[in-house]
C-alpha cells in the first residue's frame, strides 16, 4: 500500500450522509489505516505513520513539513541536489534543460538587469522504504526568483531558489490520497466515503539563496565561473 | 602496469606537474564541460590548458574542496565531478 503521486486534486465527497457517528467503531477501510499506521509506527516509519493519521483524520487542508522532517528522507535531499545541479548546468548558462540556449541571459545589454526566472523538477520512485511508504512516487520542485544583470562579459545572477513537492503544472503541493487500482483505494474510498479519512496536500517550504556568475566566451557560450548557494532554511 | 579501478573514472593524477594521462584530461574537459564549467573556443586536444585548470579550481571552490587544481584517482574532486556528471546530460565537446 503507498500514497500515490497526485497531479490533480480529488478530494472526497463532504456530504454529511456518510459521516461516522461519535463512538461508532471505524470502517473496515478506517480499520485498514489504523492497522498499517500501527505496523508503519513499529518499524520506525514515522512520517509514513503520521501521514496516514493526517489522512484518517478526515480533515484534510495542508501539512508543511519542517525542515528536520525533510532532512530524514534522503531521496527527497537528493532530489533537490539534483535540480541545484541542473540550475548550474543549465540555467545559470542560460540553456534550458535540453541544452539549447534560451537567449535571456545571451539578450541581456550592458548594464541591464533583468528579472530571472526558471524551474527545475527531479522526481521518482524512492528506494528508501520510510521515504516511498510516506510520499510514495515523488519529486521536488524547485524554483528560482531573481535578477540577471550583466557588467561587461560578466552575468551575475541573484535571487532565492525555493523548493517544494510537485503538484504538476510546476505548481508546488502534492496530494496525499490514493491512486484507483493502487494497493489501499478500496480502503481510502470507504473510510473517505465513511468520513474517515480525507486527502491533503503536502508542502515544504525549504529555500536558499543563490548567486551565480557566469562569462561570455567569444564563442557566444557561457561559462559558470562561480556559484554559491546559501544554506536551506 | 596496474588494473584499472572501476571505482575511479581517473588511471592517474590531473593538475600541474602531474601524469596528466590524455584519457584522464579529456575526461576532466567532459566532466567540467557537462556542467557548464568548460567551454573551449576550439578543438579539444588531451593536453592540460589554462582554461582548464581555472575551472578545475573554481569548482573545488564552490564545492568547499581544497583549491589545490589537482585531481586525484578516487580523490575528493573526482568523487563529485562524478556524482554531479551523473545528474546531468552530456554536452559534446568541440
Amino acid at each position: 500500500m503507498r500514497p500515490r503521486a497526485a497531479q490533480a486534486p480529488a478530494m472526497s465527497d463532504t456530504s454529511n450522509d456518510g459521516e461516522a457517528d461519535v463512538g461508532s467503531p471505524p470502517s473496515a477501510g478506517g480499520q485498514f489505516f489504523d492497522t498499517v499506521g500501527s505496523v508503519f509506527r513499529g518499524l520506525g516509519f514515522d512520517t509514513a505513520a503520521d501521514n496516514l493519521a493526517r489522512y484518517r483524520s478526515g480533515v484534510g487542508g495542508t501539512h508543511v513539513y519542517s525542515n528536520a522532517e525533510i532532512a530524514r528522507h534522503g531521496p527527497l535531499l537528493r532530489y533537490e541536489d539534483q535540480n541545484r545541479s541542473m540550475f548550474e548546468s543549465f540555467s545559470f548558462v542560460g540553456e534550458n534543460d535540453r541544452g539549447n540556449p534560451t537567449g535571456v541571459l545571451q539578450n541581456i545589454r550592458d548594464g541591464e538587469m533583468v528579472n530571472y526566472h526558471d524551474n527545475f523538477l527531479s522526481s521518482g520512485t524512492p528506494h528508501w522504504p520510510s521515504t516511498y511508504l510516506a510520499f510514495g512516487r515523488t519529486g521536488v520542485l524547485s524554483k528560482l526568483t531573481g535578477t540577471a544583470r550583466r557588467d561587461g562579459d560578466n552575468i551575475f545572477i541573484d535571487g532565492e531558489v525555493t523548493h517544494d513537492f510537485n503538484g504538476g503544472n510546476n505548481q508546488g503541493g502534492e496530494l496525499f490520497d490514493f491512486n484507483p487500482g493502487q494497493p489501499g483505494r478500496r480502503s481510502a474510498t470507504e473510510a473517505e466515503a465513511a468520513g474517515e479519512a480525507r486527502p491533503f496536500t503536502m508542502h515544504m517550504d525549504r529555500r536558499q539563496t543563490v548567486s551565480a556568475l557566469a562569462r561570455y566566451e567569444p564563442n557566444g557560450l557561457l561559462t559558470l565561473q562561480r556559484v554559491d548557494w546559501g544554506a536551506v532554511r | 602496469m596496474p588494473a584499472p579501478n572501476p571505482h575511479t573514472a581517473l588511471g592517474a593524477s590531473v593538475g600541474n606537474e602531474q601524469t596528466n594521462a590524455h584519457a584522464d584530461i579529456l575526461w576532466v574537459k567532459q566532466a567540467l564541460r557537462d556542467l557548464g564549467r568548460y567551454n573551449p573556443q576550439r578543438e579539444t586536444l588531451p593536453f592540460i590548458d589554462r582554461m582548464l585548470l581555472e575551472a578545475v579550481r573554481a569548482y573545488q571552490r564552490d564545492r568547499g574542496l581544497r583549491v589545490d587544481g589537482l585531481l586525484r584517482p578516487g580523490g575528493p574532486t573526482e568523487a563529485c565531478l562524478r556524482v554531479e556528471c551523473a545528474r546531468v546530460p552530456r554536452r559534446p565537446l568541440p
